[in-house]
């Protein structure tokens, strides 16, 4: 039995441990490229746009506040963005789950082109988690967990366009969920010189925000109370953030805006805080946003509660009005005189309104006829 | 087994036979079993139609079927009346709060409504068909002395026109004289028996049990044992529910329907404090006005009650009928100043509302601001016939016709293929349409499917007719002429003018939303594509 030598000891050991570490480095960089291929076949290949690499398989995502740590496999709290092999991609991508006409009202949004209709696109998902979410079959879901309908941007584009219908909507879940989609969508539709408008929570970070409004005609935020224990408990995320990004489309975006504020009895009905919420709206947002103020029924996790009382809308459509709002509403509730759209001047009808069904709109492109006032919004 | 009878079977027949004519021969004052001279009636109508023997005799089978329906329908009923009172009253308990239903109220009154339209309508339709066959034993001069008896519904009743709540009073004052309203009112009352089959006045009035004592006799059959059994649960009930806690059921029934209705409808119009006050105002001038007219306090030359009273009936119909119109008028006034005091979109939901135990979700719009599903019936149906085989399609689509004539009336031939044809393309034109694209197109195509609301129109017909003649219409039967009303409106204004309570509760207690508090976002990996989680 020949002895071997302390030195050839030392080099086989060293060229065996190289020869380990290649084989797991090529191994990983198998995986990771089978990861991504996978993930390209389920998804369509769509990237996030906004995520960072923090180590080798380890990602962040930056679209919304949450800012999600995922590793290899993981999901974000939206359920629609996965890694995979250390590359974010959207599941929801060309994956919708309501492809639907609707009346603009619906979204709601009233100084938007009333009396048209709007293909009206959701995927599943959702980056909030509100005990009442009056969707919730669809946005408390993956996208891939329940029926959808496979449809490209281009094919949303065109089918919108063959209905002869002026707007793509993204509403009903949460279109920051399924941003990418969206986006891609809003690009083809700007070309096509279609309008794209958008109802939201809101709770996303500036920078895709900003970078998605440049293709958005319309935001419909839904500004869910108005402080943060409100929003963490009744809808787990953040009242910050919301706040900011009302902020950035206003003052930031040349999109039209319109805030709608849902009433639940007992948790937001407050009239101080909606006081409150009116004058910060009044002040910083701008006296002639148009705010809805919508009524709770009982709905997902919050069935034991009554449905909010039409006096407690009127009160708040009055507070709203007395902190300077010009264009205040009431929807869930048909019929209502607070349901039609009065003159910012002379106080006359000029769109009567049957729930979200237009009744007669009087306007002149949005001039009123009686005091010829150019009213806010989008009319043609 | 047949047990033997110990008598020769031609003498028991005899005594049966004769002891049922005594029976049901003496007048009802003798013996006191209707309680009410219904069977004298009908041996008045039986003279007057000159029912012969030979026809008598042919009537006995079929009336005997009627009579035993009704008593299966009166069991029927008996069993569920107590539950639908009990449950009825929640609901309308619960609807006067304007805060939603319970589930288990609302579910267990869905219920109960359809068991009850079903047995209703399934007496309904046995009762058309046993008509059918006794128009075919009657001549046609006899049908027409049935047919208007004294209570045809489209005869002007003028000591109860103004003191009846329906508008049908109005409707028929107006038929009298304007024939374009006369047709309106005959489709509407078309539509309304051919969605909830009703015997008409012959057959309410020859298979009713009260012609017993005339039918038998005449015909000099006796009544067979079950037809008999049949008649005393009619006239006296079971032991389980006699007649008269079974009449105290359906009184209080008819009543929580009336006001369930009307709550619905006050809920649906979301009135306001000052709406509620002033329109109560106005309903109780108008119940005013009503009861003053029975009382014989007549506008213009006044006899006063006293003199009134004296008068007899003819003469009393006739000062009346003289001082309708102006009662009308007034009316039609105090229906202008509710008209006034709501907006036109609240008068929109006024016309079309329909009665109703189950409201629809909202009066106006059924689908909530940012809900997702808005699926109408017509789109429900598209959606399942475009799956299945060619073959198939067109079964459904026969089945789906009956089911829009039970809503909307008898089509006639040409409308009824028109319409087979269209809905025929509709389903092909889905059927070769991908996910997709139906799911984008979907309600399009329901829209182009749907059928013209008959009833909607002829209603709106009417209404305009009325006003035209400056009679009341819709707006003064829901709130004018609805007994309930008044009462409604007072405790509606009352629930309004409470202080507002806003008081928040400690958001810690109750159901929490999920949140990244306690860990990091990412929810678990997936595996085939399913969430794990």
């Amino acid at each position: 039995m020949s002895r071997i030598q302390r030195r050839e000891l030392l080099a086989s050991a060293t060229r065996l441990a190289a020869g380990t570490c290649v084989g797991c480095g090529a191994t990983s960089l198998l995986t990771t490229r089978v990861r991504a291929a996978e993930a390209s076949a389920r998804t369509t290949g769509r990237q996030v746009d906004f995520y960072e690499r923090l180590s080798y398989d380890r990602i962040q995502c930056f679209v919304c506040p949450l800012h999600c740590e995922l590793d290899d496999g993981e999901t974000c709290f939206c359920r629609t963005r996965t890694n995979y092999g250390g590359q974010l991609y959207t599941d929801a991508y060309s994956n919708p789950c309501i492809v639907t006409t609707d009346a603009i009202e619906k979204l709601p949004l009233n100084h938007f082109l009333p009396a048209t209709e709007t293909l009206t696109i959701a995927c599943g998902g959702c980056n909030m988690r509100c005990l009442y979410c009056q969707n919730w079959q669809q946005s408390q879901v993956c996208p891939n967990d329940i029926k959808t309908f496979p449809l490209t941007p281009q094919q949303a584009v065109d089918g919108a366009l063959r209905k002869g219908i002026p707007t793509i909507a993204f509403s009903y879940t949460e279109p920051i969920a399924f941003l990418e989609y969206a986006k891609d969508i809003a690009i083809l539709a700007r070309k096509r010189r279609l309008r794209v408008v958008v109802a939201t929570g809101a709770f996303v970070d500036p920078e895709p925000l900003l970078d998605f409004a440049r293709y958005v005609d319309a935001f419909c935020v839904a500004l869910k109370g108005f402080d943060e224990e409100f929003y963490h408990r009744v809808t787990g995320t953040h009242f910050e953030p919301v706040k900011k990004a009302i902020e950035t489309i206003a003052r930031r975006t040349k999109c039209w805006l319109e805030i709608v504020n849902l009433i639940v009895p007992t948790y937001n009905d407050d009239m101080t805080a909606i006081g409150k919420m009116c004058r910060w709206i009044a002040t910083e947002v701008g006296r002639t946003v148009p705010v809805h103020f919508a009524r709770f029924v009982p709905m997902y996790k919050l069935t034991g509660l009554p449905r909010t009382g039409v006096p407690t809308l009127e009160s708040a459509v009055a507070v709203a009005r007395s902190a300077g709002l010009r264009c205040v509403y009431t929807s869930n509730i048909a019929p209502h005189k607070d349901t039609d759209t009065r003159c910012i001047k002379c106080g006359a009808t000029l769109i009567q309104r049957l729930g979200f069904r237009v009744l007669e709109d009087r306007t002149r492109n949005g001039v009123c006829p009686h005091c010829h006032t150019r009213q806010p919004g989008i009319w043609t | 087994m047949k047990t033997r009878h110990p008598l020769p079977r031609r003498a028991v027949r005899f005594v049966v036979f004769a002891a049922m004519v005594i029976t049901l021969a003496t007048p009802c004052s003798v013996t006191a079993k209707c309680g009410c001279c219904q069977a004298c009636r009908k041996q008045a109508l039986v003279a007057q139609i000159q029912l012969t023997r030979a026809q008598a005799r042919r009537l006995v089978p079929i009336f005997e079927n009627a009579v035993k329906l009704q008593a299966d329908h009166y069991q029927t009923m008996a069993e569920l009346m107590p539950r639908m009172l009990e449950t009825y009253t929640a609901f309308r308990d619960e609807d006067a709060l304007n805060q939603g239903f319970s589930s288990e109220v609302e579910q267990a009154t869905s219920r109960l409504h359809s068991l009850e339209v079903k047995a209703h309508d399934t007496l309904g339709s046995e009762m058309l068909k046993l008509e059918e066959r006794v128009k075919a034993i009657l001549s046609g001069a006899q049908l027409q002395v049935l047919a208007a008896g004294p209570q045809s519904p489209t005869m002007v009743r003028p000591e109860t026109l103004i003191g009846q709540v329906a508008v049908g009073n109005m409707k028929a004052l107006a038929a009298a004289v304007d024939p374009e309203i006369a047709r309106t009112v005959r489709e509407l009352a078309d539509v309304a028996a051919y969605r909830h089959p009703r015997p008409t006045q012959i057959g309410r009035q020859l298979l009713d049990p009260g012609l017993a004592e005339s039918l038998y006799p005449l015909a000099r059959i006796g009544p067979s044992n079950s037809a008999l059994a049949a008649i005393r649960i009619l006239r006296q009930g079971t032991r389980e529910c006699p007649r008269e806690r079974y009449d105290a059921y359906k009184a209080e029934l008819g009543r929580l329907h009336g006001e369930i209705s009307a709550w619905n409808l006050v809920n649906g119009l979301h009135l306001n404090k000052d709406q509620a006050v002033a329109i109560a105002q106005c309903a109780y001038a108008a119940a005013g006005l009503r009861e003053q007219f029975k009382c014989g306090v007549l506008p213009g030359p006044n006899p006063g009650p006293g003199d009134y009273s004296r008068l007899s009936d003819q003469d009393k119909v006739a000062i009346q009928m003289a001082a309708a119109p102006a009662v009308v008028e007034q009316l039609y006034r105090l229906e202008r100043n509710i008209m006034n005091v709501l907006s036109d979109t609240q008068v929109r939901v006024i016309l079309d509302f329909q009665p109703c135990l189950l409201p629809p979700r909202n009066l106006s719009n059924p689908v909530l601001v940012g809900q997702a599903k808005e699926n109408t019936a017509v789109s429900g149906f598209l959606a399942r016939t475009r799956r299945l085989p060619r073959a198939r399609q067109a079964a459904a689509v026969g089945h789906w016709l009956e089911h829009e004539e039970r809503h909307n009336g008898k089509y006639d031939d040409e409308y009824r293929a028109h319409r087979r044809r269209l809905l025929l393309d509709t389903v092909a034109e889905a059927a070769q349409m991908n996910e997709t694209e139906f799911e984008m197109h979907r309600n399009e195509l329901a829209q182009r499917a749907q059928p013209a609301d008959v009833k909607e129109e002829l209603q709106y017909q009417l209404g305009h007719a009325l006003a035209a003649r400056h009679m009341p219409g819709r707006v003064a039967k829901a709130l004018l002429f609805d007994p309930h009303m008044p009462l409604l409106l007072e405790t509606r204004a009352r629930q309004l003018s409470k202080p507002l309570k806003t008081a928040r509760r400690d958001l810690k207690t109750g159901p929490q939303a999920d949140n990244c508090d306690r860990g990091k976002c990412a929810l678990p990996g997936r595996k085939n594509g399913k969430s794990t989680r």
